[in-house]
Order: C-alpha cells, then sequence, then structure tokens
C-alpha cells in the first residue's frame, strides 16, 4: 500500500517542479553555409539578406531522408530556390522588408526547425537595404 | 563569393593576374564579365552567371556593372541553382601606375608625384590601376583619358587602362591619367637613347622593351606587349 502512494506524490512533486513537455525534436535543421557576404546571414532568429544579395542556407530533415522544399511568405520581398545539391538553397534579397520561410517536409509544413541549433517555429527573413558602396 | 564558387571573371586583364576562381572587388559602375567554370551542362545548356535580382544591376554591351556593396549572381540549371556569387562593387577612388616591363611588376602611387624611366626611341606600356580608398584595385573595364604635357617629346595612346607610351625626345613629361571622374600623374624622365640614366635614378623602367615599331604615324600604339589587342581593362 505504500509503493503507489509513493508514486503518487512523486507524480506531484514531478510536475510540481514546473517541469514542462520537452519540445519535440526537430525535424528539420537550417543552418548558413557558405562566406556571407557584408550584413547578410543566419541567426539562432533570423535570416538577414541585402537587398540584390544571396546568401546559402543548408536546410535539412534532421532523421530522415525526406525532400524539402521551401517557400517564401511574400515573394516579392525574397526569393528562395533550391540548389542543385541536395538540402542547400539559396535566398535572394528582392526589397527591403520582413517576410517568413515556410519549410516543407514530403510537401507537409513544419513548424519544428532548428534554428543554428535553436528550436524555433519558422524563419523570419529580413530583407535589409544595402548601405552604398564605401 | 560563397567558398567553392566556379564562377570567375573571364578577362584575365581585367582581374590583373587574379584570374581563377578568387573574384576582385569591381568598380561601381565599371562594367564586367563573369563566367562559369563549366560553359555547357551534359545536355549543352548554356550555363551563364544571371544577375539573382536583375532590377539592381545594369546589362551593358561590355557586361555587368554593379551598383550595390554586393549583388548576387546565380548559375541556373533549369529550375535548380547551380552556383552562385556575390560580387563586391566599390567607388573607384585612387590610381595607380602599373609598369608591366619590370619584373616583379612595379608599382607606384598615392604619395607624391610618380616619377617613371623611359629612353627616346624605345616605347613603354603603363596600366592603370584602379583601387578603392584603402588601395584594394578594382577590376571591371573602363575608358581611361591619357594626355601627355608635352607631345613632342612624349607621344601616347590610351586604349581602356593601358597607356602605350613613345617618348621621342629627352626631358621630363606629365602624363596624365583620368578614369570615370579620377585623375593621376606619372613624372616620364625620358633620357636620349645610348645616354646613362640620371645618377640614382632608379633604372627600372620600361627600357627592356626594343621593340622596333615604335612609329607614332598614323596613330597607330605601339603594340610592344600584346597587352594592346586585348580588352581595355
Amino acid at each position: 500500500m505504500r509503493i503507489p502512494a509513493f508514486s503518487v506524490a512523486f507524480a506531484v512533486a514531478f510536475a510540481g517542479a514546473g517541469c514542462s513537455t520537452p519540445p519535440p525534436s526537430p525535424q528539420v535543421s537550417i543552418t548558413g553555409s557558405g562566406a556571407a557576404s557584408q550584413g547578410a546571414g543566419l541567426t539562432s532568429s533570423l535570416a538577414s539578406v541585402p537587398v540584390g544579395a544571396v546568401i546559402e542556407l543548408t536546410i535539412a530533415p534532421t532523421e530522415t531522408e525526406d525532400t524539402v522544399t521551401v517557400t517564401v511568405d511574400d515573394p516579392t520581398l525574397a526569393m528562395a530556390a533550391p540548389m542543385t545539391v541536395k538540402d542547400q538553397f539559396i535566398l535572394v534579397g528582392l526589397a527591403p522588408g520582413s517576410t517568413t520561410l515556410h519549410v516543407f517536409l514530403n510537401g507537409q509544413e513544419t513548424h519544428v526547425l532548428s534554428l543554428s541549433g535553436v528550436s524555433a517555429t519558422t524563419l523570419p527573413v529580413d530583407v535589409t537595404q544595402q548601405p552604398p558602396p564605401s | 563569393m560563397t567558398s567553392g564558387s566556379d564562377i570567375a571573371c573571364v578577362d584575365p586583364l581585367r582581374v590583373f593576374g587574379l584570374f581563377g576562381y578568387a573574384l576582385p572587388t569591381v568598380a561601381v559602375g565599371a562594367p564586367f564579365e563573369l563566367g562559369y567554370a563549366s560553359p555547357e551542362d551534359a545536355s549543352g545548356a548554356v550555363l551563364t552567371p544571371q544577375p539573382a535580382a536583375g532590377a539592381f544591376v545594369r546589362s551593358t554591351p561590355q557586361g555587368f556593372s554593379a551598383e550595390l556593396a554586393s549583388t548576387g549572381f546565380v548559375v541556373w540549371q533549369g529550375s535548380e541553382v547551380l552556383d552562385f556569387t556575390n560580387v563586391t562593387a566599390r567607388p573607384l577612388a585612387l590610381l595607380g601606375f602599373l609598369d608591366p616591363s619590370a619584373v616583379p611588376m612595379a608599382m607606384a602611387q598615392d604619395a607624391g608625384p610618380v616619377r617613371y624611366q623611359a629612353t627616346a626611341g624605345v616605347p613603354a606600356t603603363l596600366i592603370v590601376l584602379p583601387e578603392a580608398s584603402d588601395g584594394t584595385t578594382l577590376a571591371g573595364s573602363m575608358e581611361c583619358a591619357f594626355a601627355s604635357s608635352d607631345p613632342e617629346r612624349l607621344w601616347i595612346a590610351g586604349q581602356g587602362i593601358v597607356a602605350h607610351l613613345a617618348p621621342l625626345a629627352d626631358g621630363t613629361v606629365t602624363v596624365t591619367a583620368t578614369c570615370m571622374g579620377i585623375r593621376a600623374q606619372v613624372e616620364v624622365d625620358i633620357t636620349a637613347a645610348g645616354a646613362p640614366p640620371d645618377a640614382g635614378e632608379p633604372t627600372d623602367g620600361p627600357g627592356d622593351d626594343t621593340s622596333e615599331d615604335a612609329g607614332v604615324d598614323g596613330g597607330e600604339a605601339p603594340d610592344s606587349d600584346g597587352l594592346a589587342d586585348g580588352e581595355g581593362g
């Protein structure tokens, strides 16, 4: 009779300690790759690309061989395109503004991302105005 | 540019020995051409770098012209990207002078007047080096104007960034180069043929160029080094 009581107490204590459900394992990992030009790159919360410039992203499933495709919310601000190398994509800045990159696994959008190692649900894209050449 | 990109400037004259897979910085507004290492894919489709965002690149008969600090170029293969690069552009701020006959190539500029040794009757070549404010050499095609302060002593024909000099008589002549609104001068000390150079003066001028057809008739520039037939920079 004491053992079930202990179990209940333990469960209550565990829940009361503030433990939350661990985040699901990321389905897709997004990292920057290649040398980025000035003002371009990927952080744990944002992809930045100057107008007219290109950055390269590696967008790969973490545990499967599924095919990744991407789209951009506002194609007037940025363009995403696949490279011939698997899991490599480019992002081109077209006009200043903010948009979002959507990632699809076998045609199904996923919000379980790892962005430069940090969990994320989307990839915000910031297209910045270039400074004048100096 | 992206590491490992196979996009390169196609004209070695425009990159001054940097030809290969490292793209130079180009001068803002100066046309340049890009090529891809493999001009065709397996199906025969032409592979050419194209502006990633065409609205920001001017296309001229001499090539692309970049106005932004960083301009992306992409090689498409169907709907996929085979390669890309970002071309950096900076404003032209300085002009240097390069003596292609010197080994290693002599380069002098920036502080004070540049002096150059020449021998009467012996054609010579000077190349203008376009540079950014920090001395970074800039690629890109540009037409420069060259002027001699004394055409009776030194005749000049310019082609792009290359100046062909025909020293005619001894004396000192000022050569002025103007490229995209930037000016620079070089003092050319001309000694008579057979005369020893002034004491203490360097002798690494273009005097080893012994081309015989240094004529100045007909406005034809002496073609002493093969550069004159190429693109003008």
